[in-house]
């Protein structure tokens, strides 16, 4: 049995069991440095200045939360599927009311999409959304006003939600919650941990009818290569079964981002709502 | 250390094993499927969503452009059928249909230039594509969770537990690719 023990055979396991989380990897997005991310330079200063003032001002107002990220691409993925991965991995919104928004802009792909979560759907939706991205957003864009059609945009957008007061943008809970993503399940590590620790009980029964000196660390190899043997089987095969159970799309969401002066989002999600459009 | 206590503690852990991989795997898979039907849930929640915005889409297309009945009528019939429809596999069936009748629907609407300026429209035609976004992320959130249940209950052990249990796979909720229509010129 000293294969058990070798580094290999818990290298081939380790392995196995990270094969099975790699299922389906979600698109690449950027991390945000604040609430305003400018990965295109389409923002000067004052503008970043003035749209964080307003974002600051409708959280703290309503607890409502909008991000802004420009990219020059969303490619190769569409502009909806890579607001919602971004949505997704930012979490815009607190937590439980969604009440988040993301307004996205490509500049090379001249696409729009504002997105946003279930909480904000009862003030703002779709319709809304593309009136004022009629109105104050793709007429400056299209005067290559990029900087003022974000601005305007925003300020559009936050005066609904302020406007609406503290009770509309918390919004109404969504009519059936939404399901949360695949997560561990924890009956898979509670049966583990169990057999293990009813395993542990049993074997230090056995030892202790023998000879107390067994139990000191000088004891010997082969003391300690029976002791962990049949732990590694039992962590690898219920690694190897978590593994594919626990693989999927969601098997890399959560955990947090550490940049240092901005704190994060709330932990919303989005149903994938909202409007689009080109210039 | 006698040798009966090692065949003892080796056949308790057998015992012991086997019962609580059966047990934790039995409420994986119920977990599993209970996940699946909140996730289909939502996807009805989108198909509600999208067929109480037919009517008025309709009846803005009639205002100006009554004489496209064809696809009209097409569209009252998916729709009818759609919410006739029961099982899973039935709903996306009808949902597929209703999907491409739209499509038409917006191939059509490009003949008519005042439709497309009228605001009412411009507002459904936001809604609907909202929708339809929201149906494509809850579709996909629901066949992430199907891919990882059905993958469950076949390979070993689960499909030991689902064959006694019960667990049957759940359909993927799977969209036929765009036809390629060549845009009909009316003259």
């Amino acid at each position: 049995m000293a294969w058990l023990r070798s580094p290999w055979f818990c290298a081939w396991l380790i392995l196995l069991a990270f094969l099975g989380q790699v299922a389906a990897a979600p698109p690449q997005v950027p991390s945000p440095v604040g609430p305003v991310t400018d990965l295109a330079g389409i923002l000067d200063a004052a503008t970043r200045q003035r749209l964080e003032q307003i974002i600051l001002e409708a959280r703290e107002r309503t607890t409502a939360e909008i991000a802004i990220l420009t990219v020059p691409s969303t490619a190769p993925e569409t502009i909806e599927e890579y607001s919602v991965a971004v949505f997704d991995r930012w979490k815009i919104g607190k937590s439980g009311q969604d009440n988040g928004l993301l307004f996205l802009v490509a500049v090379q792909d001249r696409r729009l999409r504002i997105t946003t979560g279930y909480g904000l759907e009862g003030i703002l939706p779709d319709g809304k959304i593309g009136e004022i991205r009629d109105r104050e957003i793709v007429p400056r864009f299209r005067a290559g006003r990029y900087a003022e059609g974000i601005l305007r945009g925003t300020e559009a957008l936050a005066s609904v939600i302020l406007g609406q007061g503290q009770d509309g943008a918390r919004g109404k809970p969504p009519a059936a919650p939404p399901a949360r993503h695949l997560s561990r399940f924890p009956s898979r590590s509670t049966g583990i941990l169990l057999g293990i620790f009813i395993f542990l009980v049993l074997f230090s029964a056995g030892l202790s009818s023998v000879d107390h000196r067994m139990y000191v660390r000088g004891r010997g190899r082969r003391g300690r290569g029976g002791f962990w043997g049949p732990f590694w089987f039992g962590a690898g095969s219920g690694g190897v079964f978590g593994g594919w159970s626990g693989g999927g799309y969601s098997g890399w969401s959560g955990g947090g981002f550490s940049s240092g002066s901005f704190g994060g989002f709330g932990g919303g999600s989005t149903g994938g709502g909202g409007a689009g459009g080109s210039w | 250390m006698k040798p009966v206590w090692i065949i003892l503690g080796v056949l308790v852990l057998i015992v012991v094993g086997v019962g609580g991989t059966t047990v934790s795997k039995w409420n994986q898979l119920v977990a599993m499927d209970t996940d699946i039907k909140g996730k289909w849930a939502q996807v009805e929640n989108q198909l509600q969503r999208r067929a109480d915005l037919i009517p008025n889409l309709v009846e803005a297309v009639k205002g100006f452009a009554a004489q496209e009945r064809t696809i009209l009528e097409a569209i009252a019939n998916a729709r009818a059928k759609m919410a006739g429809a029961g099982s899973v596999q039935d709903r996306i069936a009808g949902s597929n249909e209703l999907s491409s009748a739209l499509a038409r629907l917006l191939v059509v609407v490009e003949n008519y230039p005042n439709l497309k300026s009228d605001a009412t429209f411009i507002r459904l035609m936001d809604e609907l594509a909202g929708t339809e976004n929201r149906l494509a992320v809850e579709r996909k959130r629901y066949n992430d969770s199907v891919q990882v249940y059905n993958v469950a209950i076949r390979q070993f052990p689960g499909n030991l537990i689902a064959s006694v249990s019960g667990f049957k796979e759940h359909p993927f909720f799977e969209t036929p690719p765009p036809a390629r229509q060549v845009p009909q010129v009316k003259f």
